[in-house]
């Protein structure tokens, strides 16, 4: 068996075309799993006694379940809660065409907001507890110090984590091929049955997704390095 | 001794206990302090000399006694609301042993942060403010440094012009040079004297006799969790009553 280089090249745009889908998903879903991120992490932090105990379960709970079968779930689950919305008049429910792309995003932004929850945490505790004293001596009340030392220096103790969980996310995208969100691995996949060549349209998915992947990481690195010099240990 | 004692008290405290996990760190101390002074506080490790002087401005709370500041007192045997912790802190400033500038902020901004953030002084005065201090302390020309970017006796510096442009009621410096490599030291101690000089009302807790001998209007020597002698530095440091403390200091000498 050979592959078939002219259709991987001629492919090459058809496979493209599907990566603005990938990025839309990755987008919307990183924004409400930093959004669900922030208010479990917050939630944790606070050491409120019930709340942490809630958010701790309904955490390790998440991280337990495969996204795959996550991702399944709210596909089953779309056509009920649609038809629920419809009900009551919020969304106008048709059952030609039920929205898989939000269960996508609610199944990858569930996922991914459950372990950017443990960056949130460790990176806030990783902030000195000397700048926070520090902070406290010179009067400032909590949310001032939050506000002032504390987020700024964990939001740059968290970039590298957050990039990996970011990357980890974008790829996982692919997996909502599984509930029919026409992202890009399933646009490949479309356009190989024609002709059977999987391989070579799968090889074209994979070269873009390297790309992109290896762009973010690569750009998050500068960024670190430029924001990130004030971690380094001081001097004596 | 270089304080500047005007004879009203600025820090009182009055049987202040703490305990860590059941061992009492302190056992009811009482202290004051006038304005002007410079109160040096000695002791081995572990005598709770470091805790007592985060007991003024609370970054320790006690379990038990009266801690005054100015015109700000709390009494930590019943409940304290922030409110009071808050007042207590605005009154008085930290320089701690590893300097803890606020890493993510330029020398300016580290300066003015407690001022603008903290006091709302405008933005202007509290630049004039700062760069003031930090001309004090001989640090001109590193406003827009980081603190990465300083030795630890220059950020020790800034921590000192931070404090000095709160112009707080009392500076509290928690083993200002501990930290410091041997070589720097001198420089941050010539830094204090002349804080002290200008009539800053200081608690200085410190390992360095020497020093302390100098810059003290007033020394208290503190034991397991008691002051066990109190008074000029002639007479705790050159002819201390209690044989304990004749122990501690020649050995300290001796380094």
């Amino acid at each position: 068996m050979e592959l078939d280089y002219d259709f991987m090249v001629t492919d090459f745009p058809t496979v493209l075309a599907g990566l603005p889908k990938t990025l839309i998903l990755t987008f919307w879903s990183t924004l409400f799993a930093l959004l669900i991120a922030l208010i479990f992490g917050c939630v944790i932090l606070s050491n409120a006694p019930a709340f942490k105990q809630l958010v701790v379960a309904l955490n390790t709970f998440i991280k337990g379940v495969p996204l795959a079968v996550q991702l399944l779930f709210c596909y089953y689950a779309v056509p009920f809660v649609a038809k629920w919305l419809g009900s009551i008049g919020i969304y106008d429910f048709n059952p030609r065409h039920i929205p898989y792309f939000p269960a996508a995003v609610v199944a990858i932004a569930c996922n991914f907001g459950a372990y950017i929850t443990d960056v949130v945490v460790s990176s806030v505790k990783a902030v000195d507890r000397g700048q926070i004293e520090s902070a406290q001596s010179v009067g400032m009340t909590g949310l001032q110090t939050a506000l002032h030392v504390i987020v700024p220096q964990a939001v740059v103790i968290s970039l590298p984590s957050m990039t990996n969980y970011f990357i980890w996310l974008l790829k996982g995208t692919s997996l909502a091929s599984l509930i029919n969100v026409t992202e890009m691995l399933i646009t490949a996949q479309i356009s190989a049955a024609d002709g059977y060549q999987y391989l070579e349209a799968y090889i074209d998915a994979a070269l873009i997704y390297w790309v992109v992947c290896a762009a973010i990481e690569f750009g998050s690195e500068r960024l670190f390095k430029r924001v990130g010099f004030f971690l380094k240990p001081a001097r004596a | 001794m270089t304080g500047h004692d005007t004879g009203e008290t600025v820090v009182s405290l009055k049987g202040i206990r703490k305990s860590f996990s059941g061992n009492e760190i302190l056992k009811g101390v009482d202290l004051e302090v006038r304005k002007g002074e410079v109160l040096s506080i000695l002791g081995p490790s572990g005598s709770g000399k470091t805790t007592l002087l985060r007991c003024v401005n609370a970054l320790e709370r006690p379990d038990a006694g009266i801690v005054r500041v100015d015109g700000t007192t709390i009494d930590f045997s019943g409940k304290v609301p922030n409110k009071q912790i808050l007042e207590l802190r605005r009154k008085t400033a930290m320089v701690f042993q590893n300097y803890n500038l606020f890493k993510n902020k330029t020398v300016l901004d580290n300066v003015t942060q407690g001022l603008t953030v903290v006091r709302g002084v405008a933005k202007n005065e509290a630049r004039e403010r700062a760069l003031k201090a930090l001309s004090s302390v001989g640090m001109d020309g590193y406003e827009d440094r980081y603190p990465v970017q300083l030795s630890g006796g220059q950020q020790q510096r800034v921590s000192i012009a931070r404090a000095l442009a709160i112009r707080p009621d009392v500076i509290l410096l928690d083993e200002p040079t501990s930290a410091l490599d041997p070589e720097l030291v001198s420089d941050v101690n010539d830094v204090i004297t002349k804080v002290a000089g200008t009539g800053v009302t200081m608690i200085l807790v410190t390992h360095e006799i020497r020093f302390a001998r100098n810059v003290a209007s007033r020394v208290v020597f503190v034991e397991q969790g008691n002051i066990i002698e109190e008074g000029t530095p002639e007479q705790v440091i050159d002819n201390p009553q209690s044989p304990r403390i004749k122990e501690f200091l020649s050995k300290m000498m001796a380094k």
